[in-house]
């Protein structure tokens, strides 16, 4: 496979894909940082309660769902350069590849949510959860969503919608799923690992 | 405009105006009961003048929209409606009901009224905005069932374009978040969840994008921009509006006696609801700057780039300012949130149902556009209108900082009464800024009553010998 | 920004037929930085973890910005947004950790 890829001196190109789910990237991004610092700053006055709450985390968990959504964002770049070759049936089996993943992840942490739920833990238990709650699952909707898009690029490059030179959609739901796996990264260091 | 049946827009249009007018009286008296408080009193007194207001502002904003549906619906579907008549009989059915709610508002003591409409079997009645009695309720629906009957029948058999879908789509959704207005039990909490539902599900979720599918509508067909790129942009718009709406419009349930943690998840998603307001004026004059047409009806531009910034500001920027919860618990129910109830309503809702008018009556009058002279009187008013409301907002806001110094925040609280006294000013700058709105409002009005078209061969000479 | 944004993958593979080599090594990099994260968050605690954790975490930022989304590829504006939106979550959280 002999990738097509622009030449790495020419940086004067517009976004990857459509504009408007750029311009959606950054808006999700800004709702994202809001919710990021208003737990940063939730923290700084509950750190005992913060501290003492992350250790009943289940560490594991959201470190393999970091490395399954890395991954799959690996594979959807693959996709991206199977289709700029013009290899339809490669790129659909890539995005294929991401999905499963995604499914991985939800399901993950769908255990954890029935942990918690054990355990009888909601948004009422104290405010770390309230966040951790909140936030995990304004995120796992994002990744449904953008397993919805991935879906439906899929499917088009398996019925042969795109090419080599007509792509877009590729890009375009790349772009909004590695959105949601930079969001991701941001999390599990916020939420899981600094304390 | 292209089918017939869109014709039966106008008198929804023509009566929404009215209706408009009346919300204004109503509102300069309730203005000057700011400063008198027994003027018209016990004839008319201030809660009655307040229910008038308020209750006019809905039904002529409903009464635009679904004008609006009329118009809109069959065009984009390629189809006539599926039934005029039934909507001109809607349309006489809601305009009577309005009249009846109104009059019996000035006429009946409201208890009265209340034991009179069956109130006591379904108790309904006495919330902000849904005062109205069990059977005019019942009659909304009714209308509003009518309405989605007819344009979900054109839908269906016509072209099924998205701002059509979001249209109908939102319409139902407008009608659903009507249900809640028939729940009202005795506990307080649970009560004004239900109210809140109506009017907050309407304004923070809802009626956006109605908004964005009329915006959409009215620049895919002024600017001759491609369909699929506003398209695109009306479906990220929706999207970020549901993201932040949905859970933003928590942003008081702590105050009604939700969990605590509704002080962060509706403080954190209300302050996103400027996000789609954003979106929509990146949008607008994106789409200003690629058209590929000038269209010549200038006011009707005007109104429609006018909408996205005082949507912005009034609910984007203003709500914001009072949304934050330890900021809520300072100012909410001062002056503030009127000043934000006003720019809000006025820059998202008035002004949308405004620019769609100004855009279809021409058509529904057989002109591709109005005169210039008519225009610049219609943009004349716009002036004024807009420039009244941010001074009616700016000094709301004054009433409410007096208020939150004076009293709320204030070491040695003064008693309400007296705080009324001391921004006394503001109220009087208020009531000026309103009847400066009334005279815009009049001069728009005039721009209605000028015969002719707009001619292209006369603006282009005039425009070449300057 | 160019020479910045170049450092961190700059080993030669700049041929185009490099992509997929190139996206490969992200890939495992990305990989082992979050390994290291997550190693580091019983190694050691406060501030020294906060700040390489949260150090780590502008570079996987950055490495799924660049090389994934292709931001490399395109007008420096829009790396610098980026830019500006990842050193503005990470000092808004730095900051906030240090009040606390």
């Amino acid at each position: 496979m002999t990738p097509h890829i622009n030449s790495d001196t020419d940086a004067t190109q517009d976004l990857p894909g459509d504009l408007a789910i750029w311009i959606f990237i950054f808006a999700e991004l800004v709702v994202f940082g809001i919710f990021f610092a208003a737990y940063a700053f939730a923290r700084s006055t509950h750190v005992t309660l913060f501290n003492a709450s992350q250790l009943t985390l289940n560490r594991d968990n959201g470190f393999a769902n970091t490395l399954i959504l890395v991954t799959s964002s690996y594979f959807v770049v693959r996709a991206n350069q199977a289709i700029k070759a013009g290899h339809n049936k490669v790129c659909g089996h890539w995005l294929s590849g991401a999905l499963g993943l995604g499914g991985g992840f939800l399901l993950l942490k769908l255990a954890e949510f029935h942990q918690d739920f054990v355990h009888g833990i909601n948004l009422s238990t104290n405010l770390f959860y309230m966040f951790y709650l909140s936030l995990t699952f304004f995120h796992f909707m994002h990744v449904i969503m953008g397993m919805v898009i991935l879906a439906v690029v899929a499917y088009k490059a398996y019925t042969g919608h795109y090419s080599a030179e007509h792509h877009t959609g590729v890009e375009t739901g790349g772009s909004y799923w590695h959105m949601v796996d930079l969001v991701w990264i941001i999390l599990f260091a916020l939420v899981y690992v600094i304390h | 405009m292209n089918y017939q049946s869109q014709r039966v827009a106008k008198p929804y249009f023509i009566a929404a105006l009215g209706l408009f007018v009346g919300q204004i009286v109503f509102g300069l008296i309730a203005g000057l009961q700011y400063l008198n408080g027994t003027f018209l009193f016990p004839a008319l007194p201030f809660d009655v003048v307040h229910m008038s207001h308020t209750n006019l502002l809905i039904v002529w904003l409903l009464m635009a929209f679904m004008g609006a549906a009329y118009f809109i619906v069959p065009e984009e579907a390629q189809t006539e409606l599926y039934s005029p008549k039934l909507a001109l009989i809607t349309f006489w059915v809601f305009l009577a009901a309005g009249a009846v709610t109104i009059l019996s508002y000035l006429f009946v003591p409201y208890t009265q009224l209340a034991a009179m409409t069956g109130n006591a079997v379904l108790p309904t009645m006495g919330r902000g905005y849904l005062e109205q009695p069990l059977p005019i309720k019942v009659g909304i629906v009714l209308v509003a069932l009518s309405l989605l009957f007819n344009v979900t029948m054109t839908l269906i058999k016509g072209r099924k374009t998205s701002i059509n879908i979001i249209l109908v789509g939102s319409l139902w959704g407008l009608a659903l978040l009507f249900l809640p207005a028939f729940y009202f039990p005795q506990d307080t909490v649970k009560a004004s969840f239900g109210w809140w539902w109506v009017v907050h599900g309407w304004v923070e979720g809802d009626w956006e994008l109605i908004l964005g599918a009329l915006l959409g509508f009215i620049l895919i067909k002024m600017t001759g921009v491609d369909r699929e790129i506003i398209e695109k942009w009306i479906y990220i718009i929706i999207a970020m509006t549901l993201i932040s709406g949905l859970v933003g419009i928590g942003h008081h349930y702590y105050y009604t006696g939700a969990p605590a943690y509704w002080i962060w998840l509706g403080s954190i998603f209300s302050a996103l609801e400027p996000i789609p307001f954003m979106l929509l004026i990146a949008f607008s004059f994106k789409t200003l700057l690629q058209r590929r047409r000038e269209h010549p009806n200038k006011a009707a531009m005007l109104w429609a780039m006018g909408t996205p910034i005082m949507a912005f500001l009034g609910a984007g920027l203003w709500g914001f300012m009072i949304t934050l919860a330890p900021v809520q618990y300072y100012i909410h129910g001062t002056q503030f949130t009127a000043a934000h109830g006003h720019l809000a309503f006025f820059g998202a809702y008035a002004m949308i149902a405004l620019a769609i008018i100004s855009y279809a009556m021409p058509l529904l009058r057989g002109r591709t556009a109005n005169s210039m002279v008519a225009q610049r009187w219609e943009m004349t008013g716009f002036w004024f209108m807009t420039l009244s409301m941010i001074g009616i907002t700016l000094a709301l806001t004054g009433a409410g900082i007096v208020t939150l110094f004076l009293q709320r925040a204030a070491e040695d609280p003064m008693g309400f009464m007296q705080v009324q006294d001391k921004a006394r000013v503001f109220f009087w700058i208020r009531e000026f800024f309103g009847v400066s709105f009334f005279t815009g409002l009049l001069i728009y009005l005039r721009s209605f009553f000028f015969a002719g078209e707009y001619e292209y061969a006369n603006e282009m000479k005039q425009a070449l010998s300057k | 920004m160019k020479s910045s944004h170049t450092v961190l993958l700059d080993n030669g593979l700049k041929h185009p037929a490099s992509g997929t080599r190139r996206a490969t090594l992200t890939w495992l990099i990305l990989l082992g930085l979050t390994t290291l994260s997550f190693r580091l968050s019983t190694a050691v605690s406060g501030s020294v973890l906060m700040f390489t954790v949260l150090g780590l975490t502008l570079i996987k930022g950055h490495l799924v910005t660049n090389e994934f989304m292709g931001l490399r590829h395109v007008r420096w504006v829009w790396r610098l947004v980026m830019a500006i939106y990842l050193l503005s979550v990470g000092s808004i959280i730095a900051f906030a950790y240090l009040s606390a």
